[in-house]
């Protein structure tokens, strides 16, 4: 057995023993709050075949995508001009202070009263708690460029928009898919909660129905594909990073920095 | 953030006002949706009116109290949990995709799950805050844990320290700056969740006044709870910075921020 497989063991016995111990341990279960498990992937399996599922999984996924696109185009141009002028940054300080601290989620019900119940108004939500994390990253890794790189490439008269897409903005970069990804982690939790809220589709909306109409295994079932999507997706977003900012890494290994 | 002297000071509040001059005529004349965007006179006249209500108190008493019983259960249970897993490389690697998926739960969704078993009551806010705080501190602590040099634990080996004095002289002293740093954060987010719980499900709390403030289409009271939500959440982690440059001050890493 090489290195990775006994890594992979060790990561996984765990897991897979806890799992395995929930299934037999729930199977006679008669238990009206703790159903089966096999009942749980059983029926949740039923409603992902033939039910409304992919729908709602395709609903939620398409606001969240949505919600963070606007949040990243919004928080990187943004941040870029705080970063780019010290004076403009210290003026909106407190203003910026004061709305990152505000619980995004309690602006849910605005939106919703405001907007309707449908795509949009969840698609806003997700945005206004993602934008902030990536706002502050951009501004402090903008405000981190080596001064060396911008007096080089001052010297060299390179254009602004060159001087900004290739000197900056890579600078930047790794510090500003730091801020997406907490960001990531945000838009799940608005998009659950906007679901919860207010809505007709969407995995929120599944579990949040299911338990109205006290369907128990299926609001755990929902619950743990929603678990399942959070996980796939800070999964995919660290190794999407990993290939993305390659350079940077290899960069830093070379120089024996710290990645 | 930066340096501030007099003058940008004068020139922050300035910035300050024209946004809430420019919100103010964009609400007055219509130009967005008063229902989204309530003027900020008509928020700040609830703004001076919650303080004199006892509803108000109450709501902010049972908000806090689940959001810091869950933040005191979580660092009882996290930090000796994460110490022991980052302590070892076997444990760290065998538990590491169980805190990863835990880790990434979000935790909002349990809650339609747990009003099942527990109803709409306090304990279940405790409950909720209690699982969305443990495994940040837990991350942390097994980070701090890990960052303890290999001769120091090595030292500590050769002289066959008993586990409880390595536990408490050599493993929670190096871990702590990353412990405080998890506990902050937890603490927000401890809040955060908390007022969400309580807007979903209608537990008593600054949630569930905002929920009825939005049912109630009174729109600039909603926005002043969801202000005063954001001042204590201010509060908190300003309280909390206070005590982890207090309580550290011996720690060579403060000593460096200096």
């Amino acid at each position: 057995m090489n290195r990775q497989t006994l890594h992979a063991a060790q990561a996984l016995w765990l897991p897979v023993l806890l799992v395995a111990l929930w299934w037999w341990g729930s199977a006679g279960s008669t238990s009206i709050y703790f159903p089966p498990l096999s009942k749980i992937v059983a029926l949740t399996w039923e409603d992902l075949v033939r039910g409304p599922l992919p729908g709602f999984i395709a609903f939620s996924l398409g606001n969240l995508a949505a919600g963070l696109a606007l949040a990243i185009v919004a928080g990187i141009s943004l941040g870029t001009v705080l970063g780019w002028y010290p004076l403009a940054l210290r003026l909106l300080d407190p203003v910026l202070q004061f709305f990152r601290a505000m619980p995004k989620v309690a602006l849910v019900p605005l939106f919703i009263g405001a907007l309707g119940i449908g795509a949009l108004p969840k698609i806003y939500s997700i945005a206004l708690g993602c934008v902030w994390p990536i706002l502050l990253n951009t501004i402090d890794g903008v405000r981190g460029v080596e001064p060396g790189q911008l007096e080089m490439a001052r010297a060299y008269r390179i254009p602004l928009a060159l001087r900004l897409w290739r000197v900056i903005l890579p600078a930047a970069a790794p510090q500003i898919v730091a801020g997406v990804r907490v960001a990531l982690a945000i838009g799940v939790v608005v998009m659950v909660v906007s679901e919860i809220y207010g809505a007709q589709q969407g995995v929120g909306y599944y579990v949040l129905n299911a338990s109205r109409a006290f369907d128990v295994a299926q609001t755990w079932g929902g619950t743990l594909l929603i678990g399942l999507i959070g996980y796939l997706l800070s999964t995919s977003f660290v190794i999407a990073e990993q290939w993305f900012l390659r350079w940077h890494y290899l960069r830093a290994r070379v120089l024996g920095l710290n990645a | 953030m930066l340096q501030s002297g007099a003058g940008m000071r004068v020139g922050q509040l300035a910035v300050a006002i024209g946004i809430l001059a420019l919100w103010e005529l964009c609400a007055r004349r219509g130009w967005v949706d008063a229902s989204l965007l309530p003027p900020p006179s008509q928020i700040a006249r609830h703004v001076v009116a919650l303080p004199t209500e006892a509803e108000f108190w109450n709501a902010v008493g049972s908000t806090l109290s689940a959001a810091l019983t869950g933040l005191l259960i979580a660092v009882l249970v996290g930090v000796p949990t994460g110490i022991a897993i980052g302590a070892s490389a076997p444990v760290y690697r065998t538990t590491r995709l169980l805190v990863d998926v835990c880790r990434s739960f979000p935790v909002v969704a349990l809650m339609p799950v747990l009003v099942l078993l527990m109803g709409t009551t306090p304990k279940m806010l405790v409950v909720v805050a209690t699982l969305a705080t443990v495994w940040p501190i837990l991350l942390q602590s097994s980070y701090g844990a890990r960052s303890v040099e290999p001769l120091v634990s090595d030292t500590a080996r050769a002289f066959q320290i008993p586990a409880r004095y390595r536990f408490t002289h050599v493993l929670l002293p190096t871990a702590a700056p990353y412990i405080a740093t998890g506990i902050r954060i937890a603490a927000t987010f401890a809040l955060l969740v908390t007022i969400g719980t309580e807007l979903l499900s209608a537990t008593p709390g600054l949630g569930r006044e905002i929920a009825q403030a939005q049912e109630g289409a009174n729109f600039p009271l909603v926005m002043a709870y969801v202000f005063y939500s954001g001042v204590l959440g201010l509060a908190l982690s300003a309280l909390l910075s206070r005590a982890e440059r207090r309580l550290l001050a011996w720690h060579p890493s403060a000593r460096i921020a200096e």
